[in-house]
């Protein structure tokens, strides 16, 4: 819904081009309105204001509360509806008596004339029955003394408080035998955050350089949790499995597994110490099949500043030692380095796979694939790493 | 001064069976920084308790009136023994350690609560289209009409309390029970009222998720479609919308607009 409103103005402003003489105004009113609305939602989303903002803040509001009538009649609630059409149901049985008699020439004649008081009846009682009032649409009034009580608007939203939700409550939830599930869920909380608590203090005071006992030391050495990836670059829970082997994406980028194997090499002698280097050519070339057709690389998330986060799953791989993850995103970076720079588009996948280039006329092939959720614009230092 | 901030929503534990609910509320200070506060792996927020969840009601059946109350009164209870242990520091202050080692007197006060609407609605004992923050009457709440009077929970809370029997045909209760109408009161207490040194109608907070994604985004679009049906330019908006280049950070629809259940 948030992406909805960044692009929402956009394309109703090209549903509603070249309007005939009718309806000019209206679209007009249309997109005065929608604009407001979205512009004071853009506002909202401020991190910080000045009364300047706040003015621009009621500017929009004021204006969008002027054009707003241009949507009254789409806000029929149900209950207007049977009103309407309850209506206009009486009327017809009204006047079906009434043009019992008059001979059926003249009788269509009135039928048109009733029709349109029909339709305008209608649109009164709907104009006079439907309103903008609901609750939301009042809430908003106060989001600007709100900003002069409180700061900006987006860190109050209960956003956060949903996420909180998650770790204690539905954790707990199912760890506990459901019978009575709130209270087990209070005493797990307990002692999860106890000790939580303990080791966020633990680790400060060792980043500070307090002298901890060694057994402290090592411990917290053991319990530090795996530095997590950025957000951008998580992979949903649900769909680690889906993730392709080089292989497949080599195939839609049309890289065959030799030419992989070899930038590999390369890129190894190139850049890595000597005693991390993969072996050179003739063994390579015994093992490349191995490497890149029967074992299948399964890279997770391979995005190239988690990198510490990417581990293979599957079968170990022979030539990548398993304790060495990083060189498979090596690879799958060097992987998509291998097309030629002048026919070349900017992608980047930011939940799943590579950074990288792939020329345009595999993009379609490429974000087909399984594992590819989309195709964005790469940042140059990630690909000069 | 510390200030504290509530959060309180409910939630479902389990999906398709059980009808399995938890009512947590939780607990931040307002003296963290934000980005810090709203980190999940931060521990900022603690979890302070779960409320009972009252069995679900049939709508206004005359026979649950008493139940109803009853939901009230406890949940009022709940929260009063909650909140108990912050009246006393927030009057007189009460020495808290603080990061730096040193020992404070602090004045922890009640200073925001964030919930949802119909959260708002349960706990300040407010009817569904009334604001809790202030008096704004049901049919003006789309118009743009000034400021109305901030809502005084002591002043309904006082009515309550003076005319037990509402139901009563007296002149006072007849008037007591006017306010409420006038007012979107329910019966019922505001569960905040009594804490020390706080103003209720400002616990409110806005809550950008609800109010403007879910809610006015949502029915902007039922809006905007209703127009465009009425114009003809439905097919025009969906190809539009189909045809949105990607850009960083952004969701790119692979549907048409009406294609999608929202």
């Amino acid at each position: 819904m948030r992406d909805l409103g960044c692009c929402l103005l956009g394309v109703l402003a090209v549903a509603l081009r070249e309007p005939d003489s009718t309806q000019v105004q209206p679209f007009r009113r249309a997109l005065t309105c929608v604009r407001s609305l979205l512009d004071f939602t853009m506002m909202t989303q401020y991190r910080s204001h000045t009364p300047e903002t706040i003015s621009y803040m009621e500017e929009y509001a004021t204006q969008f509360h002027e054009t707003k009538d241009i949507f009254w009649e789409f806000l029929i609630s149900k209950r207007t509806q049977e009103k309407a059409d309850e209506l206009r149901k009486e009327q017809r049985r009204k006047r079906a008596q009434m043009t019992a008699r008059v001979p059926s020439s003249q009788r269509r004649r009135i039928r048109d004339d009733d029709r349109e008081e029909e339709n305008d009846q209608g649109m009164e009682l709907i104009h006079s029955e439907s309103n903008f009032n609901f609750v939301k649409m009042h809430l908003i009034s106060h989001f600007r003394d709100h900003i002069y009580m409180f700061g900006n608007i987006p860190i109050y939203s209960t956003k956060y408080g949903e996420l909180a939700h998650k770790e204690p409550i539905k954790d707990g939830w199912r760890r506990s035998n459901k019978i009575d599930g709130a209270r087990q869920i209070l005493s797990s909380y307990g002692r999860q955050h106890a000790i939580r608590m303990r080791l966020l203090n633990l680790e400060f005071l060792q980043r500070v350089g307090a002298d901890l006992l060694t057994e402290v030391v090592e411990h917290l050495e053991k319990t530090r949790p795996a530095p997590t990836p950025p957000a951008h670059g998580r992979i949903l829970k649900g769909r680690r499995d889906n993730i392709h082997d080089v292989v497949d994406f080599g195939r839609a980028c049309d890289i065959s597994p030799e030419k992989i194997c070899q930038e590999l090499i390369r890129y190894s002698r190139l850049s890595l110490p000597p005693e991390l280097r993969l072996p050179e050519k003739p063994a390579i070339h015994q093992q490349k099949k191995r490497l890149l057709q029967t074992d299948r690389a399964r890279v997770q998330g391979a995005c190239v500043r988690p990198i510490r986060s990417v581990r293979p799953k599957g079968p170990p791989l022979r030539p990548v030692r398993p304790e060495r993850p990083e060189r498979l995103v090596v690879l799958g970076l060097h992987l998509l380095r291998l097309v030629p720079a002048n026919t070349l588009v900017p992608v980047l996948t930011t939940r799943r796979t590579c950074h990288g280039l792939i020329p345009s006329k595999h993009r379609a092939s490429v974000s087909s694939c399984p594992g590819v959720s989309r195709v964005d614009l790469p940042d140059s230092a990630s690909l000069t790493a | 001064m510390v200030p504290i901030i509530g959060m309180s929503d409910q939630t479902n534990l389990t999906n398709f069976s059980g009808d399995k609910k938890a009512w947590p509320v939780y607990m931040t200070i307002g003296n963290l920084p934000s980005t810090i506060r709203n980190r999940p792996g931060s521990m900022a927020i603690l979890l302070l308790g779960l409320l009972p969840i009252p069995p679900k009601l049939a709508k206004s059946s005359r026979a649950d009136k008493l139940q109803r109350l009853i939901n009230a009164d406890t949940l009022r209870g709940v929260f009063e023994l909650i909140f108990a242990p912050l009246n006393g520091a927030a009057r007189e202050g009460a020495p808290i350690d603080c990061a730096d080692g040193k020992i404070r007197r602090c004045f922890p006060i009640m200073s925001g609560w964030i919930a949802d609407h119909m959260e708002n609605v349960t706990l300040h004992g407010i009817k569904s289209n009334a604001c809790p923050k202030c008096e704004v009457p049901p049919e003006e709440l789309g118009s743009r009409a000034g400021h109305h009077r901030a809502r005084d929970y002591a002043r309904y809370e006082r009515y309550e309390r003076e005319n037990p029997s509402l139901d009563s045909e007296t002149h006072d209760a007849a008037h007591a029970r006017y306010t409420n109408e006038t007012h979107g009161i329910k019966r019922g207490p505001n569960v905040f009222q009594g804490l020390v040194r706080v103003s209720t109608p400002d616990l409110h907070m806005p809550d950008m998720l609800h109010t403007i994604y879910l809610g006015l985004f949502k029915h902007m679009m039922d809006w905007i479609q209703g127009f465009l049906k009425k114009h003809a330019r439905q097919q025009a908006f969906d190809d539009a919308w189909k045809a949105l280049p990607s850009d960083p950070g952004f969701f790119v629809p692979k549907k048409a607009y009406r294609e999608v259940t929202h």
